[in-house]
């Protein structure tokens, strides 16, 4: 996940706008909901905590990727 | 004959370093594929889909309190900014001021010769000087902004909804000159400042890019109706254009309807009875 999770959120965010498909059914059968921050399932909806989940790695490794820049961390609403 | 056997030793040694390489790959196939074989990506269970979506908008049911309530839906609820907000200068304290010509809009009221230019008559009935006409994206069939846009940012999915993937825009604004119906705004600054409430379903977007109606796509994949459909009362009806037994075209069957600039051979999805 570390390594490739910039190809699989490319490959979800095609098949979430153009192919409206929004749920991943995974290899060993477990469900997610193909959004960065919206409900449940999704990547925020399990790894609450975007400092550790996100930003800890993207610091270290310098790099800034402007997901946040439209995308909502539902914490950081006051 | 000792060059031959040389050879040979290593077709056989080239073809044994090969299956060596590829066990630990198939093995990993093989134990995925027990129990539900290979991931894939679905809808949701109760998703409402159609051949082409449409809507009609029944302009008799529509007030000005409604209008304003089909637009404050869409708009909260997409964190579309509004310019006549006041900006907090604590957290925003380099807002400059505002350009209203600059303002972003989904859906919103429009007078009729303004929507429908081409349909104004010298002697035109008194009442349509005073209907709101809500007017939107109209998600056309030939739609001109989707052959505008070089970067495929815009483009009409297979269910007819022309809708834009914001990671792909660049911002060139060619849609917008394309768009014969004004249906779409850019965001000429960062919209934050200008959006009161947050709303976390749904993301904003940044400034250098386009937006518009995307006919609640994300609603539609979750089985729910649009904002502006909820909002408005029953004067708005979305549903499957290519159906005839669906809703819409029940509607459309029973009333006359006017499509906006149809002359132009973009043909609108969305209907408007008279």
């Amino acid at each position: 996940m570390r390594a490739n999770h910039m190809s699989l959120l490319d490959e979800w965010r095609d098949a979430v706008v153009r192919d409206a498909d929004r749920i991943y059914v995974a290899a060993n059968g477990h469900s997610f909901n193909m959004s960065l921050s919206t409900g449940e399932n999704s990547c925020l909806g399990c790894h609450e905590d975007k400092a550790k989940f996100c930003d800890s790695c993207h610091d270290y490794t310098s790099v800034s990727p402007y997901c946040w820049e439209c995308h909502i961390n539902p914490k950081e609403i006051e | 004959m000792m060059k031959k056997s040389r050879r040979r030793f290593l077709k056989v040694a080239g073809i044994a370093a090969i299956g060596l390489g590829a066990a630990p790959a198939m093995n990993f196939a093989a134990s995925d594929s027990h129990g539900s074989a290979k991931a894939v990506k679905n809808k949701n269970e109760n998703v409402l889909e159609a051949k082409r979506w449409g809507m009609v908008i029944d302009t008799g049911k529509l007030n000005d309190k409604i209008a304003k309530q089909i637009t404050n839906a869409c708009h909260t609820q997409h964190n579309v900014p509004d310019f006549t907000h006041e900006v907090d200068t604590e957290k925003f304290p380099k807002t400059r001021p505002v350009n209203h010509k600059q303002e972003v809009k989904w859906i919103w009221k429009e007078k009729f010769h303004y929507a429908f230019p081409d349909k104004e008559d010298e002697f035109l009935a008194e009442k349509f000087h005073h209907l709101p006409f809500m007017v939107l994206c109209n998600h056309c069939k030939n739609a001109p902004c989707v052959q505008a846009c070089p970067t495929q940012a815009t483009f009409s999915r297979e269910d007819g909804i022309v809708i834009m993937d914001f990671h792909r825009c660049i911002g060139c604004r060619f849609c917008m000159a394309a768009c014969p119906y004004g249906s779409r705004s850019f965001n000429y600054r960062n919209p934050l400042p200008f959006i009161a409430e947050l709303d976390p379903d749904f993301p904003f977007r940044s400034k250098g890019v386009v937006e518009k109606c995307n006919l609640c796509a994300e609603r539609l994949a979750k089985g729910e109706q649009p904002h502006c459909v909820e909002a408005a009362e029953g004067a708005i009806v979305v549903g499957d254009l290519e159906d005839p037994e669906s809703e819409i075209r029940k509607l459309l069957r029973e009333n006359y309807s006017i499509r906006r600039k149809q002359s132009l051979g973009t043909e609108p999805s969305v209907y408007y009875i008279v």
